[in-house]
């Protein structure tokens, strides 16, 4: 079978050449001149070159386009192999209990989930233990609360978004599991948007409750100032100031929306070495099977009338 | 010749000439190709991160200290 299919594609690569025609021992080839390679890469460079700026320059402009955007900053995990700092997630998850889970839930994330990633497994138990968690029905079919366990989810502050928006002025505060890939920009627009406050330009008027803030769309946030410097304490004597207060949160974020990160990039790594030494693999296999056709040569004998 | 070659002469006839034999140091090898290459890269992804994992950061905070 192999060698049928190697045949008929040897023949059709072979066929239709004109130099037979003209009765001329010319050698087929399959490449072309260097010359001519060069003009058509330098013509479809140009030609594709031409209709991305053409494509960019039919895109209207949005009114809705003129925001702030983020600065891109220097994350520690930024790059194809840098894991998450997992200090830093620590860190975070006490800034987040202490201070944005009075208004945002996290519903997502689970205790167990912290186990061996921030926290020993007895610690996780004891961060569960601290939150009270509705649970039931009971015998008598009714509803009771209980003492946190490994496999809760992290309490919320309200009970359904209703009540959330009731409690902050008509402004709902997003859950934070998903926060950092349901934003553009991701852990930079949040660490811009946290340490962003300031008073509002001459010109802009706020209704009650509102804050400025230019990295916010549209400049007015429901949200307050929330991190100031030393508001809280961290438990291993880092300096509470403001910037790394949102640094440690936003890796937390980071870690929430994609637990997974430090597995994926070692996988990453790994997939990429194999593929690789796949790839040479399969250009000897391609050398080795072509050299047959490579190295034929074809010549017209004149027959001999004798 | 050179021992090099000799080697793979040996080895191209014990083992890569026949398929029997070829299959056979394929499931063989598997294990410990694959053994090898996931702790080598992860020691390598461990000592790029330095630091940053939850086994070098243990012990580092006060609750952890409190119960030691």
């Amino acid at each position: 079978m192999a060698a049928l299919v190697g045949r008929s594609t040897k023949q059709a690569l072979l066929r239709a050449k004109p130099a037979l025609s003209n009765q001329q021992a010319t050698f087929v080839t399959l490449k072309s001149k260097t010359s001519k390679r060069v003009a058509w890469f330098l013509g479809s460079l140009a030609v594709g070159g031409g209709t991305v700026v053409a494509g960019a320059l039919a895109q209207p402009t949005f009114a809705s386009d003129l925001v702030l955007h983020p600065p891109k900053f220097p994350w520690s995990h930024n790059g194809p192999l840098q894991t998450l700092d997992h200090a830093s997630i620590r860190r975070g998850y006490e800034v987040y209990k202490q201070v944005c889970a009075a208004c945002h839930s996290m519903q997502y994330v689970c205790y167990r989930n912290l186990v061996n990633v921030i926290m020993t497994e007895d610690e996780a138990k004891a961060e569960a233990e601290e939150a009270m968690v509705e649970d039931g029905p009971n015998d008598v079919g009714e509803m009771f609360e209980r003492p946190g366990k490994l496999s809760d989810h992290f309490p919320s502050p309200y009970k359904n978004e209703e009540q959330a928006r009731a409690a902050n002025n008509g402004a709902y505060p997003p859950d934070l599991s998903y926060i950092v890939q349901a934003r553009h920009g991701g852990e930079d627009y949040i660490f811009s948007l946290l340490t962003g406050y300031s008073d509002p330009p001459a010109g802009v008027k706020l209704m009650d409750g509102q804050h400025f803030n230019a990295y916010f769309p549209g400049g007015a946030i429901g949200m307050a100032q929330a991190l100031y410097n030393e508001i809280i304490e961290y438990s291993d004597g880092t300096p509470a100031t403001q910037s790394q207060l949102a640094k440690d949160v936003c890796v937390f974020l980071k870690w929430a929306g994609e637990p997974e990160h430090d597995s994926r990039k070692l996988y990453g790594m790994r997939a990429l070495i194999i593929l690789s030494f796949l790839l040479g693999v399969a250009y000897y296999m391609k050398r080795l099977k072509w050299t047959t056709v490579k190295t034929r040569k074809l010549a017209f004998k004149p027959p001999s009338y004798k | 010749m050179s021992s090099l070659a000799n080697l793979s002469k040996n080895l191209y006839h014990a083992v890569f000439r026949r398929t029997s034999t070829f299959v056979i140091a394929v499931v063989v090898l598997a294990y410990p190709f694959e053994r090898a290459f996931n702790v080598g890269t992860e020691r390598y992804f461990r000592f790029i991160n330095k630091g940053k994992f939850y086994d070098d950061i243990k012990g580092q905070f006060g609750q952890d200290a409190e119960e030691e």
